[in-house]
């Protein structure tokens, strides 16, 4: 999942606003904040870049 | 009608608040020349994400659900910026990125975040404002509308950004370059 498709989901949802689409753009942006929770964690997951 | 025209301000204040911090950070990264790294792009999301959900409650009129988007995006960017204060907590590492006023960037959205969720929880709390027949049908002043075109262009400029440090694939922990535009070059 690239963060840089997370940003672009979120704009097409605020467009989907303006637009006055108001259920389909919060529809959109629940599967965009779950892709960037889903991101979240995979950065989690790597290794810190330091030894304790 | 004066304390429905208050809400709607508060609303459209916190709105230019989170979006003059968003587009202040853009200015860092260009003037300090700091490539953020994949937690400060998430931070950054959580902030569009909060503007995004007052632009609901300014577009469509205030509803518990605009909140609930809110408070979601507030509690993903506080925790998203606690995982990188705890990161750079750790003895040896040292911290990412200049301080601005004496805190760094990601100490910066914690604490915005933090205000977001408490004012939030604050406003979601005053009852009557889901009565008001008259906010049901609300229509969109210019400036909401100049504010929503901002926030679409703040979200494309930082979309093409990433794009070109990154790409489609998730961007290194200590980015030093633009990836896209170095491989153009070469």
């Amino acid at each position: 999942m690239s963060i840089a498709l997370i940003y672009l989901a979120l704009f097409i949802a605020l467009l989907l606003v303006s637009f006055g689409q108001r259920k389909t753009a919060i529809a959109l942006f629940i599967v965009t904040w779950l892709g960037a929770v889903i991101v979240f964690l995979y950065d989690v997951t790597m290794p810190i870049p330091i030894q304790l | 009608m004066k304390m429905e025209k208050l809400l709607y301000n508060l609303n459209l204040l916190a709105l230019l608040v989170i979006l003059l911090i968003s587009i202040d950070v853009f200015i860092v990264q260009f003037t300090q020349q700091v490539l953020p790294c994949p937690l400060c792009l998430l931070q950054r999301f959580g902030l569009l994400a909060i503007a995004f959900g007052f632009i609901l409650n300014l577009r469509f009129g205030l509803r518990p659900s605009h909140y609930g988007v809110i408070l979601f995006s507030a509690i993903f960017t506080a925790i998203v910026a606690m995982r990188q204060i705890a990161l750079h907590a750790i003895p040896g590492t040292a911290a990412y990125g200049a301080p601005i006023w004496g805190m760094h960037l990601y100490s910066w959205a914690f604490a915005i975040a933090m205000t977001v969720i408490f004012a939030t929880a604050a406003l979601l709390s005053v009852d009557w404002q889901y009565q008001l027949a008259s906010f049901k049908q609300t229509k969109s002043s210019t400036l909401v509308k100049i504010l929503t075109i901002i926030t679409l262009l703040i979200i494309l400029i930082n979309t093409a950004a990433i794009f070109l440090q990154c790409g489609w694939q998730m961007c290194p922990d200590q980015p030093t370059k633009y990836k896209l535009l170095e491989y153009i070059k070469n």
